[in-house]
C-alpha cells in the first residue's frame, strides 16, 4: 500500500491532460485556426490529395472528404469538428519544431515540412500550392505568429472571398 | 552467363516491375461490360488512368479522362458536353463527351500542369467545378456515383 502511495504521484505525472499536449501550448486553435483550416482545405485537400484517406496530413472539410459519415464533399461548410481534426493533422506532424516556430513568433516557418511542401521548397507531388506573398502564405505565416490574419485567409479562398 | 544467374536476374527483374497496389487497382475494376469493346465508349464512370497511364496495362496513355452525367447521382450519360480544363499555366483544352459520357485527352497531346480547374458546358448550362483538381487526371478518383462523404457523385451538369 505504501509503495502504491509512493507511485501515485508518478502515475499522475504521466497522465495526459489536454493542457499537457504539445499542440495546446503552441499554435492557436479553434476560432483562430478556422480561417487557416479553410485555406489548407481549399489549397491542399482536394479529394485526390490531402482530402484522401490514403494520404498523410489527412484534412477534412468543404470540397474535401468529410468527418461526418452523413456529410458530403459539397455540404455542409467545414464543421468545428473538422477544424479541430485538421488542427491535429497539422500540429502533430512536427510538434517540437512547431513549438519552436511559435515560440519565436513565427520566425523561419521554412523549418516546418508542411510549409516547405506547400511552397514546393522540397519535393511535393502536388506541386507549389502556395506562393510566397500570396494571401494563403500571409494567412499561414500570421497563424504561426499567433495573430491569424482572417482577411488574408478569406482572400485566399475564392468562394469565401466572394461572400 | 550461367543458367542460375540468368534465373536470378529474371526473378529480380520480375519482382522489380511488379506493383501489387497497381495490379490490385486494375483487378478491382473488373471485366469489360458485355457488348462493349475496349475503346472510347468502354468502362464509363471508372478511373481511366488506372489502366491508361505509364503503369498500363493499356497502351493508350491518357492525361485527363472521365465521364459526365446529366444529373447528380444519375447513370444516364451526357452526350456532346464540352469539358474545359484549364491548367496552372493558364492553358485550356476543350474536351467533348461521347455517347457514353466519356471524354479524354491523350498524354501525347497534352501534359497539363496541376492544379487544374474545370467547367462543363451543355444544354445552355455552364457549371464550374468548385474545387481544383490537385494531382489526378482520372475524374473518377474523386467522382463516383452515388457519392458519399469521401466521393463526389459522378461529374454532373444539373443537381436534379
Amino acid at each position: 500500500m505504501k509503495r502504491i502511495a509512493l507511485l501515485l504521484p508518478l502515475l499522475l505525472a504521466c497522465t495526459n491532460t489536454d493542457e499537457d499536449r504539445v499542440d495546446a501550448q503552441t499554435a492557436p486553435r479553434g476560432a483562430e485556426f478556422r480561417p487557416v483550416a479553410q485555406v489548407l482545405v481549399a489549397r491542399c485537400a482536394s479529394l485526390d490529395c490531402h482530402g484522401s484517406r490514403y494520404r498523410n496530413m489527412h484534412l477534412y472539410g468543404f470540397g474535401s472528404g468529410r468527418l461526418d459519415p452523413e456529410g458530403r464533399p459539397d455540404a455542409p461548410e467545414t464543421t468545428d469538428a473538422e477544424v479541430e481534426a485538421n488542427y491535429q493533422a497539422v500540429v502533430s506532424l512536427e510538434p517540437a519544431k512547431l513549438r519552436e516556430v511559435i515560440a519565436e513568433g513565427g520566425k523561419d516557418p521554412e523549418r516546418l515540412t508542411f510549409f516547405r511542401k506547400g511552397q514546393e521548397l522540397e519535393a511535393h507531388k502536388g506541386g507549389r500550392r502556395i506562393l510566397p506573398g500570396d494571401p494563403a502564405d500571409v494567412c499561414i505565416r500570421s497563424w504561426l505568429a499567433s495573430r491569424t490574419d482572417a482577411a488574408a485567409c478569406r482572400a485566399a479562398v475564392p468562394r469565401l472571398a466572394e461572400e | 552467363m550461367s543458367p542460375r544467374l540468368l534465373a536470378l536476374l529474371t526473378l529480380a527483374g520480375g519482382v522489380a516491375c511488379y506493383d501489387p497496389v497497381h495490379e490490385d487497382g486494375v483487378a478491382n475494376l473488373g471485366g469489360e461490360q458485355p457488348g462493349t469493346a475496349p475503346g472510347p465508349f468502354h468502362r464509363p464512370g471508372q478511373p481511366c488512368l488506372v489502366c491508361h497511364s505509364d503503369d498500363g496495362p493499356s497502351g493508350t496513355k491518357l492525361a485527363i479522362a472521365g465521364t459526365v452525367y446529366g444529373t447528380r447521382g444519375s447513370s444516364i450519360p451526357l452526350d456532346s458536353a464540352t469539358i474545359t480544363v484549364t491548367d496552372a499555366l493558364g492553358v485550356s483544352r476543350g474536351l467533348l463527351s461521347n455517347g457514353a459520357g466519356n471524354f479524354y485527352v491523350r498524354a501525347d497531346e497534352w501534359q497539363p500542369t496541376f492544379p487544374l480547374r474545370v467547367k462543363l458546358d451543355a444544354e445552355g448550362i455552364t457549371r464550374t467545378m468548385t474545387t481544383e483538381i490537385g494531382r489526378d487526371g482520372s475524374c473518377a478518383t474523386c467522382h463516383r456515383n452515388p457519392g458519399d462523404r469521401t466521393f463526389m457523385p459522378g461529374v454532373f451538369l444539373r443537381d436534379k
